[in-house]
């Protein structure tokens, strides 16, 4: 190794700190700006930096037992060579003791049927579609029994747009789920929303469907997320899917709105549709 | 009256299997009997067609144990939900077989199958600390690793711990390198030992030192 005679020169010691730590926490303001300006010390320290990295990718815990092991040692499910072999190994082997102990933390907690909405460590696992605005349809208006009623053209729900009477129902897909959103009169005059959620997946039963949580927002709603992508907005309604794959909102104030339907597998995104009532 | 459980023909199990399942997810009273059923099945009688309908009403556990695990998302940047899926099934069933499981409990025998799933997910993470520290070869590497590479890691391991002057050196190999501690670590965990940082980065210098004087012994080590 070559000599760095230079009078600022950082010590092998003060070099090899660096490698493991913050330049910034270790070293004063003009021995960084040595290291800045040194090309021995900048090399020197790249060879220490490699070393290091090469001699822990080669070796970090190659002869300790695997994950799944370990997992079976603390649920006893091992022969007896084996978890005598494991109960000599951790007695001296750190990383798999503290390992031990986690996995056995998390046995103790474990939960075969956990909820099937995911925490908010997670969010990403579940998939978030945006529904795709399919047909227009004849207007119907549903009775609280969600039984068409009649096909009406002076119903007095309409949309204030271009060509109201045709907005309503909505037809909407997000890959095999259909969804049909109906607008109806509760008996005191209040607007009512309802929906009904089918699957084009001949495997999959609207029963499945059951208990998924329903949020109307105003917009963004859950398009919005903060700085952390956690969803900030508060919904406006909330309901659960019944047994048929059908919720109803009420009551519905006029304007426009965003829905967010989380079925078990996937969440659901309503763009932006509008209410108005005459 | 009813048929014996143990006379139920599959397709009649996995209805049953399916409908205490929706019943365990709604919170009522279930009869595991069903289910165990299918396990025993699948393990103890090797039944190609059980061991598939055990997958397809477990598999949605699996998914939600993978999405609330608490390394899920570096999982997921790693390898697909459906290959961890399926990894968590084809290790359970060889792990099983191994051990001619008989479950008493569902409770039992989906806990086994977590447990696979989260030494899988931990067997991901060792993973992923030794991938990141590959770092880029040199740029006069040479291309070929010497005629006399050891045969395995542990020869390797003991050719490096064979080339330190003593004891302490050969310490300070072991917990920087094979435990993966930062030196700060190491006087944090191992007072005793050790009563600084600086002590740890010296013995540390004299070791890569060492290490880069025996290059051409090393070369199958410093060539990857």
């Amino acid at each position: 190794m070559t000599e760095n005679q230079h009078v600022l020169a950082l010590s092998e010691e003060s070099l090899m700190s660096v490698a493991y730590e913050d330049e910034e926490e270790i070293l004063s303001e003009s021995e960084r700006d040595h290291l800045k300006q040194c090309a021995l010390c900048q090399q020197q320290l790249t060879l220490y930096r490699r070393t290091n990295a090469l001699l822990r990718a080669k070796f970090y815990r190659f002869q300790c037992p695997s994950g799944v092991e370990l997992n079976y040692y603390c649920r006893g499910m091992l022969s007896d060579e084996s978890r005598k072999r494991i109960d000599s190994h951790i007695l001296d082997c750190l990383s798999c003791a503290d390992e031990v102990q986690e996995i056995r933390q998390s046995q103790a907690n474990f939960e075969a049927f956990p909820a099937s909405t995911p925490t908010s460590s997670a969010p990403q696992a579940i998939r978030r579609l945006i529904a795709t605005y399919v047909v227009h349809q004849p207007a119907q208006l549903f009775s609280r029994e969600d039984t068409p009623l009649v096909l009406r053209e002076d119903a007095a729900l309409v949309l204030r747009d271009e060509a109201p009477r045709k907005e309503w129902p909505r037809q909407y897909q997000a890959e095999s789920i259909d969804l049909s959103l109906h607008l109806s009169q509760t008996s005191n005059g209040e607007i009512m929303l309802i929906g009904i959620i089918t699957s084009s997946n001949a495997e999959a039963k609207v029963s499945d469907f059951k208990g998924s949580n329903v949020h109307l927002y105003y917009p963004p709603g859950p398009l919005a997320e903060n700085s952390q992508g956690v969803e900030t907005a508060d919904s406006l309604l909330s309901t659960e899917v019944d047994g048929g794959g059908n919720f109803t909102l009420e009551p519905l104030p006029v304007g426009s709105f965003v829905m967010l339907i989380r079925l078990p597998e996937q969440e659901i995104i309503i763009g932006e549709f509008t209410v108005n009532q005459e | 009256m009813d048929e014996p459980i143990n006379r139920l023909n599959l397709s009649s199990l996995a209805d049953r299997c399916s409908l205490e399942l929706v019943k365990r997810r709604r919170k009522e009273a279930v009869d595991d009997s069903y289910c165990l059923e299918i396990f025993r099945r699948a393990i103890l009688e090797r039944d190609d067609e059980a061991w598939s309908i055990l997958q397809g009403c477990f598999s949605e556990n699996v998914r939600i144990w993978i999405r609330s695990h608490a390394n899920s998302n570096l999982a997921l940047l790693r390898d697909s939900e459906e290959n961890y899926v399926a990894q968590t099934f084809s290790r359970f069933w060889v792990a099983v077989h191994e051990q001619h499981s008989e479950f008493r409990t569902l409770n039992g025998a989906l806990s086994y199958l977590h447990a696979t799933l989260d030494g899988i997910f931990r067997d991901m993470m060792r993973s992923h600390r030794r991938s990141q520290e590959v770092p880029l070869p040199e740029q006069d590497s040479p291309e070929e690793p010497a005629a006399e590479q050891p045969d395995d890691d542990l020869d390797v391991w003991n050719t490096v711990l064979g080339l330190l002057n003593n004891e302490r050196e050969r310490r300070v190999v072991q917990l920087l390198y094979y435990h993966g501690l930062t030196p700060k670590k190491i006087v944090k965990h191992f007072p005793q030992e050790f009563s600084n940082e600086k002590e740890i980065y010296r013995v540390n210098y004299n070791i890569v030192e060492r290490l880069q004087r025996k290059r051409e012994q090393l070369r199958w080590l410093f060539s990857r």
